[in-house]
């Protein structure tokens, strides 16, 4: 009994332990691919010329990634406190050069393209507005508040310009 | 009789004569005198006028400035104690024990306390700021003010990296009064013209002192000018020593002090002053001599270093300090016992100040043109708004995006890994020519560039004209316009790799090779890129018509010429390094084109700001196409041709890339991009001679330790929308399972993904059962 009991703990002591060497897969994202060690660096064909054999290295996902904090993120978001600040003061000139030093330290951030389109649709240039709005929807994936301001923005400069 | 009378009225008619003559002299003197007193004063109002008006105007051919970006610092930043060190160090901060003063900075373990300097930014009237820093593993671990409150954002001021000069390369930076360090006009004063407060314009004290000085043997010659006239010889007048040129610079000295205050006079004089030279460049004035001897402010100069460029001032040929340290200490001292002499310091003072060494910056603070690819790119965009004249003579203060640190590094790696490669190859006695540049990925800031392997010479700018053909560079260009057509391409489209025969121009028919001279047979799309077959490119390409892949081009932001021959899949286009980064930026920049710009904004000599250069974008391409060929240059760098980055970088970076070979190996490129940099590398020769190199084993290997030493992000390759990942089996175009044999995890456009499935060949994984198995047994 104490033996069947023993045997078990080693069966799930060893199943977590590989569990856990396993990648984690969010549900969000596809997961990473798998390449088969196995398999050479190459597929072959039937039938067609076999590729000329390359260098062994030990192959690597290539998979989408996942959001990376950005170091400068708390900078960026005191920026951008600054630049709507100016925004709203309506000195477009000043809100737009604060959003491009926030750019300059994290260009991945769809608000800071926010308030870029923002501040040159209000100046009258709409159709920069249009693409920098166009800029930050590629950007905002995984934040839905900018994502929707986004869209409302750019319906906004179509109806304008239509 | 007769004869008397005749010889009276001879005598009388000479007479007559003579006092007409004398008359007439007299008339035609007096006439002659009123002519030129009109003249003169005539003259002078001619002379008072010019005098004036070039005095109130501009006075000089002011050079226009070029400078860096602002260093941002933030908790966090990726950076060692040593980089920023080395930047307060360039923009000349002085190391101390405590800082007291701006431009100061002090050193205590991991923590750098700095005091740094009050600057007009576009967007903020930044004041000087005390704070400290802490480092850990070369980041920025810690940024507080001086008492302790944790700060966000701190920048420092920009570096100065070059300048636009006048044709007589006069450089100048000038200062007014109120800018001045304490004790320089005092010094000035009372070395140069000790009456310059009680005079006119001319002193016959001062000439009778330097006649009577001159006068005794032995003593060293002094001239009897005062500062005024000094200013006047040296704004108006040639140095030539004749007494018309001494009269005039007396009667032009005069009249100056009649127009203007000597608050005005003395700033003009600290402005023009010639004080030194460096290369063919003149210094003139005390702000820019002080940038070029110490590396600093004028504002920021202690006592010994403002009696050192005084004493430059009698003579900056004579004692400068760089060439005679010994005669300039001793003139240094001079004017600091001077000082003391006169009351205007106090002995215990002047004694701290001599004891001083001459603290000049060990090289030239202000080289004429230390980074000139970089320079050029920034004229030639600056050349697009402004003439030449305003650019040599306007005093502009021009901001750029270059950034010293990459700068740095980029010339760095590029001279010793050239060196490391060419020893490889025993062509220490052919040396290559190469070029490069870096970009910001997402702002399209060009950060560094070098145009030649000496990246300090101002020769050929290789990076912006060198057109060379791009060789297998161009084949993102040539798949993407394949993958934008989802519905005939997608990552595993079956090519064909076999022998082709095109018809070319003149009858001709073009028949491309493989590098290995040989054929891979049908290879999926991914393969064909990463692998950079030539056979499978062609026919791709010319499936997909030459207008399109020129077309793609174009998108991408090539402005050039594009040949349209079956060649140009292969890349028989001719391209700078900087048009490589052009279209390399549009990729990775997600499809959105931004032209390259390394101006930031202009100022005016005034400082008043003149222009900005904004960020400006356009959409070009889909996200879906452009993930997909983001993926095939990670092929590239993973499995493919550019596999041996990973020699030097970490296997968790992930970049893309491409590289690229011209005909007979003659042009090696790598051009690829990580999360925040995109950089392009070519070697080359200038005569186009051939190379033992390719993209692979030429560019690729700089490339990589350029990217390794700026410690490249990981490239954020976010999913778009439209894209979905399956588990597919490349060599079937079947959708397989995951842990299937040959089972590959590839994106496609949403729709374009294969339909039928294969059935899963021998599961992944089993071995581990098998163990599993074993150890339970």
């Amino acid at each position: 009994m104490l033996a069947k009991t023993k045997y078990l703990l080693i069966i799930v002591a060893l199943v977590v332990a590989t569990s856990a060497c396993a990648p984690l897969q969010t549900s969000s994202g596809p997961a990473a691919p798998v390449d088969s060690r196995s398999a050479p660096a190459l597929p072959s064909f039937p039938g067609k010329v076999e590729a000329e054999p390359v260098e062994e290295i030990p192959p690597k996902k290539i998979a989408p990634a996942q959001q990376v904090v950005n170091p400068a993120q708390r900078a960026v978001s005191t920026l951008l406190q600054e630049g709507w600040s100016y925004y709203r003061a309506e000195n477009y000139d000043r809100s737009i050069a604060i959003a491009e030093r926030a750019q300059r330290l994290n260009p991945r951030r769809a608000e800071v393209y926010l308030l870029l389109a923002k501040s040159y649709f209000a100046s009258g240039q709409s159709q920069l507005a249009e693409q920098l709005s166009q800029r930050g929807l590629s950007f905002s994936q995984s934040d839905v508040t900018i994502r929707r301001k986004l869209q409302r923005l750019l319906v906004q400069i179509r109806g304008a310009v239509l | 009789m007769t004869k008397k009378k005749r010889k009276k009225t001879r005598k009388k008619s000479n007479k007559t004569r003579r006092s007409s003559f004398y008359i007439g002299l007299s008339k035609f003197i007096k006439k002659g005198l009123v002519i030129s007193l009109i003249a003169s004063v005539l003259g002078l109002f001619v002379l008072d006028y010019q005098l004036a008006s070039r005095f109130s105007g501009s006075k000089w051919a002011l050079p226009s400035h070029v400078y860096s970006r602002a260093f941002e610092l933030y908790e966090g930043l990726e950076l060692s104690q040593g980089a920023l060190v080395w930047e307060l160090e360039k923009l000349g901060y002085r190391r101390v024990t405590k800082v007291s003063a701006a431009g100061q900075y002090s050193l205590k373990g991991q923590r750098v306390d700095v005091y740094s300097r009050a600057f007009q930014f576009w967007d903020e009237n930044k004041q000087a700021q005390r704070f400290n820093l802490t480092f850990k593993n070369s980041r920025l671990a810690g940024l507080r003010t001086s008492q302790g409150k944790p700060l966000t954002l701190v920048r420092l001021e920009p570096m100065r990296i070059g300048g636009i000069y006048p044709a007589h390369l006069e450089d100048r930076l000038p200062v007014q009064l109120e800018e001045l360090p304490p004790l320089l006009v005092e010094s000035l004063i009372a070395v140069e013209d000790r009456d310059f407060y009680k005079h006119y314009g001319v002193s016959l004290r001062g000439i009778s002192r330097a006649l009577i000085n001159n006068l005794r043997p032995g003593s060293a010659t002094q001239g009897g000018s005062t500062l005024t006239q000094q200013l006047v010889k040296n704004l108006y007048l040639s140095q030539d020593r004749t007494l018309v040129r001494k009269g005039l610079e007396a009667v032009m000295a005069l009249m100056l002090e009649q127009h203007y205050s000597k608050g005005e006079i003395i700033e003009a004089y600290i402005n023009e002053i010639y004080l030194g030279q460096s290369g063919k460049r003149a210094i003139h004035g005390f702000g820019m001599a002080s940038q070029h001897y110490f590396r600093q402010p004028l504002a920021e100069l202690e006592l010994h270093q403002v009696a050192l460029l005084v004493a430059i001032a009698k003579g900056a040929s004579y004692y400068g300090p760089r060439r005679n340290a010994e005669r300039a200490l001793t003139r240094r001292n001079l004017v600091i016992n001077l000082l003391a002499s006169q009351g205007i310091i106090t002995t215990a003072v002047a004694e701290k100040a001599s004891q001083q060494a001459l603290d000049i910056s060990a090289r030239p603070g202000t080289r004429t043109n230390p980074f000139p690819a970089y320079l050029d790119l920034v004229k030639r965009q600056l050349r697009e708004d402004y003439e030449e004249d305003d650019l040599r003579s306007g005093g502009l203060r021009v901001f750029t995006h270059f950034d010293p640190q990459i700068q740095r590094k980029l010339e760095k790696v590029l001279s010793t890994k050239l060196t490391v490669l060419e020893r490889q190859k025993g062509l220490q006695d052919k040396p290559l020519e190469a070029a490069s540049l870096v970009v910001g990925v997402g702002t399209a800031e060009v950060l560094a560039m070098v145009g030649g392997r000496e990246a300090d010479f101002a020769g050929f700018n290789r990076a912006l004209d060198a057109r060379r053909p791009i060789g297998s560079t161009v084949k993102p260009a040539v798949y993407l316009t394949a993958l934008e057509q989802a519905n005939h391409y997608t990552l595993i489209s079956p090519l064909s790799d076999e022998p082709v025969a095109i018809p070319a121009e003149h009858g001709e028919t073009w028949r491309p090779q493989n590098f290995d001279h040989k054929s891979h047979g049908e290879v999926p799309l991914f393969q064909a890129i990463g692998q950079s077959y030539n056979l499978a490119t062609a026919r791709l390409g010319m499936a997909v018509g030459l207008d399109r892949v020129s077309e793609t081009l174009r998108r991408l932001g090539y402005e050039g010429f594009i040949p349209k021959v079956p060649a140009l899949t292969l890349g028989a286009v001719s391209m700078s390094p900087f048009d490589v980064a052009t279209i390399y930026h549009t990729i990775a920049a997600g499809g959105f084109y931004s032209p390259l710009v390394s101006i930031h904004s202009v100022y005016g000599a005034e400082n008043q700001p003149l222009k900005r250069y904004p960020y400006r974008v356009e959409s070009r391409f889909e996200a879906g196409p452009i993930h997909l060929i983001q993926y095939a240059m990670q092929v590239v760098m993973r499995e493919g041709t550019g596999r041996s980055a990973y020699r030097t970088l970490s296997d968790d970076v992930a970049v893309a890339g491409k590289t690229g070979t011209s005909n007979d190996q003659r042009d090696s490129w790598f051009s690829g991009f990580g999360d925040d940099y995109l950089a392009v590398v070519w070697l080359g020769r200038d005569d186009n001679g051939k190379m033992p190199f390719t993209g692979s084993s030429g560019a690729l290997q700089i490339w990589s330790q350029l990217m390794s030493t700026l410690k490249v992000r990981s490239l954020a390759f976010t999913r778009p929308d439209d894209i979905t990942y399956h588990w597919v089996d490349p060599v079937q175009g079947m959708l397989s399972e995951e842990g299937c044999k040959g089972a590959r995890f590839l994106p496609f456009v949403a729709g374009s993904e294969p339909i039928e499935s294969v059935p899963c060949r021998e599961k992944q994984g089993s071995k581990i059962i098998d163990w599993f198995k074993a150890l339970l047994d």
